[in-house]
């Protein structure tokens, strides 16, 4: 007792590290949900963020014209590729026109619901994004007043970016696919039967296995979502393979790929209800 | 500094930090204004600042974008106690004196924080972790380095000043620890 009092400052930062750790413990065994008070500290945060995410916002768009001529030659080569390769695409399309016809009259019969029509789309403004740690967490706009409910998925307009990990009342906060903690389970387009599971790699890319060593997966292949685990829906496009290889050491098929996300400018999502 | 002053500069690094540093963004990563605030008013100010401060806005950060709570808290303040060490002894008016506590400070902080995030069972590898030090540290010196240039003006003393500590004698001493 006399060392706590001749050591008042000493004793109140212990006191601080011995709380906070406490808080880490209890914090950990939740894995990224918050009690009341975390939830009215994220409304808070979230609300005095909205106004300087969109003036951020509005000053990248004007300024990036004058910083990223190299990136735009760069993304403007890459675009004349893809719209080549669209158009070889939408060729192959047309041809088989009849077959798709008769797909969307047995779509009809089956009483198929697409995407739009499975869900409420809920279109949201990304309003803070932490890029000083390995986490890919960041919030939105909307919450629980706009149906969002934990778990929901999050697309944007090239495939799938992640799924609510908790709600407010106007803010939800997001984890990517991107994030290392974060495993989503996928299908091969080119066979439906391949199926395998994928989680952020670190360096913004995703890695991950295969669950049938024998399926004949390669470079360029594209994954969608299926349906295991529960959490997203079957269809939505993950990303694009662009490494195979056999690890000796799991004695598993392992592949790289690259999000169908552009993650780095991330400013608009789609939330799936 | 005005207690008042201190936080309202907190609070605007942090939604800073959230809304506007994502843009500059280098392989991925971000500079941590709020660590770097935290290590430089640690290193300057008497008053503890950068601690409580640091503290407070690293469990609304964890709060806000992370998955365990408490754990950048816990990794600012280590890192503001390092810079509040190092300000025994060298004089904090320099830029390499604050440039040797943004280092301790990021370095402190980055093993912190992932140590303790490895205990609660994160999935990171230790190579991952590594690979991003590098971009990471470099940014966080830069950054220490503005923010000791904007505010050590207010806490520059005269040398003749009775109360004077800090100069190169005592970094001597330093040294020789």
């Amino acid at each position: 007792m006399r060392w706590i009092r001749e050591h008042t400052k000493a004793t109140a930062v212990c006191a601080a590290f011995a709380l906070l750790l406490i808080l880490v413990l209890v914090s950990s065994q939740t894995f990224g949900e918050s009690n009341i008070l975390g939830r009215s500290a994220g409304t808070l945060i979230s609300t005095a963020q909205r106004p300087f995410a969109y003036a951020a916002g509005f000053l990248d768009a004007r300024l990036s014209v004058f910083f990223v001529s190299k990136d735009l030659a760069t993304e403007n080569a890459g675009l004349k590729a893809q719209i080549s390769e669209l158009e070889q695409e939408l060729t192959a399309a047309r041809l088989s026109g009849t077959d798709l016809a008769e797909l969307a009259k047995l779509s009809e019969v089956l009483n198929y619901a697409g995407l739009e029509d499975a869900y409420r789309l809920v279109t949201a403004d990304v309003i803070g994004l932490d890029e000083s740690s390995g986490f890919r967490i960041f919030t939105i706009n909307v919450g629980t007043e706009n149906g969002v409910a934990e778990n929901a998925v999050v697309i944007d307009g090239n495939g799938l970016i992640g799924r609510v990990l908790e709600t407010g009342e106007r803010w939800a906060k997001v984890i990517s696919i991107i994030d290392e903690t974060n495993n989503v389970g996928f299908q091969v387009f080119r066979n439906f039967e391949w199926l395998g599971f994928v989680c952020g790699d670190g360096s913004g890319g995703l890695t991950g296995y295969m669950l049938d060593e024998t399926a004949s997966i390669r470079d360029g292949d594209r994954l969608i979502t299926s349906e295991i685990g529960g959490i997203y829906p079957r269809g939505l496009t993950i990303g694009k393979v662009t490494k195979v290889e056999w690890d000796h050491n799991s004695t598993m098929k392992t592949v790289q790929v690259e999000p169908a996300a552009y993650f780095k400018s991330i400013k608009k999502v789609t939330v799936l209800i | 500094m005005n207690k008042r002053y201190a936080a309202l500069i907190f609070a605007v690094a942090f939604i800073v930090q959230a809304t506007v540093l994502r843009y500059a963004a280098v392989q991925g990563q971000s500079p941590n204004l709020l660590l770097c605030l935290a290590v430089i008013f640690a290193f300057l100010y008497e008053k503890p600042y950068g601690l409580v401060l640091g503290a407070v806005s690293g469990v609304l950060w964890d709060m806000e974008f992370g998955t365990v709570t408490g754990v950048s808290g816990i990794s600012f303040m280590a890192a503001a106690l390092s810079a509040a060490w190092l300000k025994q002894y060298l004089n904090h008016e320099f830029l390499l004196p604050a440039l040797l506590g943004g280092l301790l400070g990021s370095v402190l902080n980055s093993a912190v924080f992932w140590g303790l995030y490895k205990l609660t069972g994160a999935p990171h590898t230790w190579a991952y972790i590594l690979g991003i030090q590098p971009v990471l540290i470099g940014y966080n010196l830069v950054l220490t380095l503005i923010l000791q240039l904007i505010f050590r003006r207010g806490v520059i003393r005269h040398r003749k000043d009775k109360d004077f500590k800090g100069g190169f004698r005592e970094a001597r001493g330093f040294i020789k620890l």
